[in-house]
């Protein structure tokens, strides 16, 4: 794959609104120009509950494959969202899961670089439980830096309108999130596309 | 009699396809009276038929009309009657067409009380090919495919339209032409869907394998078996079949009495004026302006 | 915006105001979309009780006035091909949207696959044309949709659109136009005394002037054998001019439809000069060992083989992607293919398209099928594996990436 192309996946429960986070990253990145590509799927036959993820490709140049490949970042917000994605990371690919939710995983490449951090019990405490993927949304980018956090805010805003609020204060909960998380020994998740 | 129907009738066509002793002649020379005693303009009725003796009805009529596929009137018409509410559509399906291969259409049409006036031909088998059982066949007759008897039940089509919710069900025989004409013009002033049977014998197949008689023995038995709602053996609400009694174990001759008359009469409102409503709901909340995600 | 969506909004351009439909995944969100914009338009939503009425239903329409449409997936489109011979042969205007999944019957219900190819173009029984437009990004579920709304009027033909679960429920960047940027067409009407009107008397181009129900011309449409003014007849004379003009009225129209995109990439293409504006390339020079490699893919597909070339830009390579898959764009695949050594076929089934493929290229050059049948998306390094035996020049294998199971 070319350099320049950046792929990541949010997996979850459905419900959590993963696949609306990866839409936003999505509309980020071509709020700056970049290109940007984003595919979902949903396990089960309801939204709630069942195996829930978003994939988002972003590049400065022409995407033409649209799917995931290997991801330069996962988030996994339940156990079965990073069980079933192990096979797309890669040393150096950025993992960051709920530490309530999902346990240290014991069998992961050393070579990853894995935030375990507690994302649902702070959108709780925030009472922005709804918002969680927003949240993680700033986690990520805030890791990252994949996108600007001006881009983000700029698509909440057009996306919720007057009721943005929540999830402007839960991108920022996010993004202060990371500035707390320890900072890893390689950092390969980083670097923009 | 006026002779007026004839402005629907193609004489270019005739004569007619059908059998001698058939029923269909008879029907469609009532549907087209019915037709020009309510003065309607060819310009604005479509007729949809199947495929079958009745459904090549449509070859004499010289309203619009659509000759569509085994079963699929009923589809046909919903998809005119849906975009243009004002014309009057009506679908000629015979008891193949209605009863069997298309009975999914059949209920639904009378569930979503579409506004389609249904003139269905039961004739208890399938003419066109061969005298086949269909849905209204009754157990124990002998048709081309149950030559030792019938092993299943037949439909009692206007019991099924009312379970269904068509809000004008009703039922004649082909002897019965004025009741017939009356019925059907009934049918088309109805909002709703609404739902005519005919019993119309078939002294070509069913007629002949089941030991009827002649043609004329057989419109003498329509004749004498028929019973108008309110008479005496025709009391019952929604009737029954041509072929069976509700109350009655399934039998091989045809029922002794066919009640006849206007069967159900609802006032549910029909399909177009509650999707009348949908649209005025949509346009209220500004459903017709992009409310796409992540354009 | 998603795929699906755009579909929708194509539909929508081009005037479409009919749908009726059954749900199915993965095609479900055009029927939802549809449910809440047409009513509010003056259009009609109806869901069916099924996709055979749901295709009858859009031949009523259409002869009403409509412009109609359905949206279905496999299983749906199978239950449609009875009611797609009807709009054939009353030569009903109508666009059946196939978001094509894995297969055969209830299959892998969210997974992608192409492999309704050859339902589309032989689904229905009988001899008959097929149009069906093949997207590749989601821009295009927007144009194509608009282009088959089009061409279904302007052929008086039912015209397929085939996406595919990955197109259908992928989000990219689609700049739409205003609706005052698309060009519509709107199928031939009649004209002059309605006693007069023959609803299958051909036009010019193989097409008769299609009147609308409750207007003055007064018509009758029929699924036997008609003559020109739609009365049923039998003689073989009749019959045989019938079939065949189905197919000539289509043939006739060829250049309206949208025509394949080539892209040439390598260092060969530096030499010939890489067009990717779709027109027909001038033949390069040899310049190098490996071979000349001409892929030949559609819809999602052509996205993966799209992406072996960003990837391998050291080799000549050139894309031939159909946006129209029935009638197959043969001329133009016969005249890229005596400057390349070797055609591969990329497609999301167990090799149907490369079937025409090869009858187009008439054993002139190998033709190899890199063909994938399991639910999951073509990979770039599949297609890559696929071109190391054929092409010559010491290519090594990639490590196999998978896609998300």
């Amino acid at each position: 794959m070319p350099a320049s192309r950046w792929e990541a996946v949010l997996a979850g429960e459905g419900g959590q609104g993963l696949v609306v986070g990866g839409v936003i990253l999505g509309e980020a990145a071509v709020e700056e120009g970049l290109q940007a590509v984003q595919s979902q799927w949903v396990l089960g036959s309801a939204a709630r509950g069942s195996l829930s993820r978003s994939e988002v490709v972003v590049s400065a140049g022409e995407i033409a494959f649209p799917r995931v490949l290997r991801a330069r970042a996962l988030i996994a917000l339940s156990p079965e969202a990073l069980k079933r994605h192990l096979g797309l990371l890669a040393p150096g690919t950025l993992v960051i899961v709920d530490s309530d939710r999902v346990p240290e995983p014991a069998d992961l490449d050393p070579g990853m670089d894995v935030r375990s951090l507690p994302i649902l019990r702070e959108a709780e405490s925030l009472g922005l439980g709804r918002s969680v993927n927003v949240l993680a949304l700033g986690v990520l980018v805030g890791l990252t830096g994949v996108v600007r956090p001006g881009s983000v805010r700029t698509v909440l805003a057009r996306r919720f309108g007057d009721k943005a609020g929540p999830n402007l204060r839960a991108f920022r909960a996010g993004m202060e999130l990371a500035a707390g998380s320890s900072s890893p020994p390689s950092s390969s998740g980083q670097a923009r596309p | 009699m006026s002779l007026d129907y004839r402005r629907y009738l193609d004489e270019t066509a005739l004569p007619l396809m059908w059998c001698p002793g058939c029923g269909d002649g008879t029907i469609l020379k009532a549907l087209l009276e019915a037709f020009a005693s309510l003065g309607l303009e060819r310009e604005r009725v479509v007729v949809v038929t199947g495929i079958g003796c009745w459904g090549k009805a449509d070859d004499y009529i010289r309203t619009n009309a659509i000759h569509g596929t085994h079963g699929r009137a009923l589809a046909v018409a919903t998809g005119v009657k849906a975009y243009r509410p004002d014309l009057t559509v009506v679908a000629l399906m015979g008891d193949g067409d209605c009863a069997t291969i298309g009975g999914n259409h059949f209920i639904h049409a009378a569930r979503r009380n579409i506004g389609i006036t249904a003139v269905v031909s039961n004739n208890l088998n399938y003419g066109m090919t061969g005298g086949q059982f269909s849905g209204t066949t009754p157990a124990g007759s002998k048709t081309s495919t149950s030559p030792y008897g019938h092993a299943e039940d037949g439909f009692d089509l206007c019991r099924l339209a009312d379970a269904a919710g068509a809000n004008f069900v009703a039922r004649t025989t082909a002897y019965h032409y004025r009741q017939m004409v009356r019925l059907i013009k009934e049918a088309l002033l109805e909002p709703g869907f609404a739902m005519v049977e005919v019993a119309s014998p078939c002294p070509t197949y069913y007629g002949r394998l089941n030991r009827q008689g002649s043609a004329r023995e057989m419109w003498r038995s329509l004749k004498d078996r028929a019973r108008s709602v309110g008479e005496e053996g025709g009391e019952a609400r929604t009737g029954v079949a041509p072929g069976q009694r509700p109350d009655e174990e399934p039998r091989s001759k045809p029922a002794d009495v066919i009640v006849t008359g206007v069967l159900v009469r609802r006032t549910r409102p029909d399909f177009a004026a509650r999707y009348s409503d949908v649209c005025r709901r949509a346009m209220k909340e500004g459903g017709g302006e992009a409310q796409l995600d992540a354009r | 915006m998603q795929g699906n969506e755009a579909v929708l909004e194509g539909a929508l351009a081009a005037g479409a105001r009919f749908y009726a439909g059954y749900p199915i995944t993965p095609s479900s969100e055009i029927a939802e979309l549809a449910s809440r914009r047409l009513p509010a338009l003056g259009g009609v939503f109806i869901q069916m009780e099924d996709e055979i009425g749901s295709m009858a239903a859009l031949v009523g329409a259409s002869l009403a006035g409509a412009k109609a449409f359905t949206a279905t997936s496999g299983p749906g489109f199978s239950l449609m091909q009875e009611n797609i011979g009807l709009a054939v042969m009353l030569e009903t205007p109508c666009v059946v949207i196939d978001v094509m999944r894995s297969g055969p019957s209830t299959g892998l219900a969210t997974k992608p696959a192409q492999a309704d190819v050859m339902q589309a173009r032989w689904g229905t029984h009988g001899d008959h044309p097929a149009v069906a437009l093949v997207p590749a990004s989601v821009s295009e579920c927007f144009w194509l949709t608009v282009a088959a709304f089009n061409l279904a009027e302007r052929m008086r033909t039912p015209v397929f659109v085939l996406s595919d679960e990955i197109l259908g429920h992928m989000r990219e960047r689609a700049e739409l136009p205003d609706a005052d940027e698309v060009e519509v067409w709107e199928r031939p009407r009649p004209s002059g005394d309605p006693e007069g009107y023959h609803p299958y008397r051909p036009g010019p181009d193989g097409v008769p002037p299609l009147a609308s129900f409750g207007g003055p011309y007064v018509f009758h449409a029929t699924s036997s054998m008609h003559d020109e003014r739609g009365v049923s007849a039998n003689d073989a004379a009749t019959a045989g001019a019938t079939i065949a003009r189905l197919e000539a009225k289509v043939e006739n129209l060829r250049h309206l439809l949208p025509s394949p995109e080539v892209v040439r990439s390598g260092p060969w293409s530096e030499v010939s000069g890489g067009d990717r504006s779709g027109g027909r390339v001038g033949a390069g020079k040899r310049s190098r060992g490996p071979a000349r490699v001409l892929l030949v893919a559609f819809g999602s597909s052509a996205r993966s083989a799209r992406q072996v070339m960003l990837d391998h830009t050291d080799m000549d390579l050139t894309l031939f992607r159909p946006r129209t898959l029935w009638p197959f764009p043969e001329d133009e695949l016969r005249a890229l293919v005596h400057d390349h050594d070797v055609v591969v076929v990329v497609e999301m089934n167990r090799g149907q398209l490369v079937r025409e493929v090869e009858r187009v290229v008439g054993g002139g050059r190998p033709v190899v099928s890199a063909a994938k049948s399991d639910g999951e998306i073509i990979t770039p390094g599949e297609i890559w594996d696929s071109l190391v035996e054929p092409v010559s020049g010491g290519i090594s294998r990639e490590p196999g990436l998978s896609p998300l199971p």
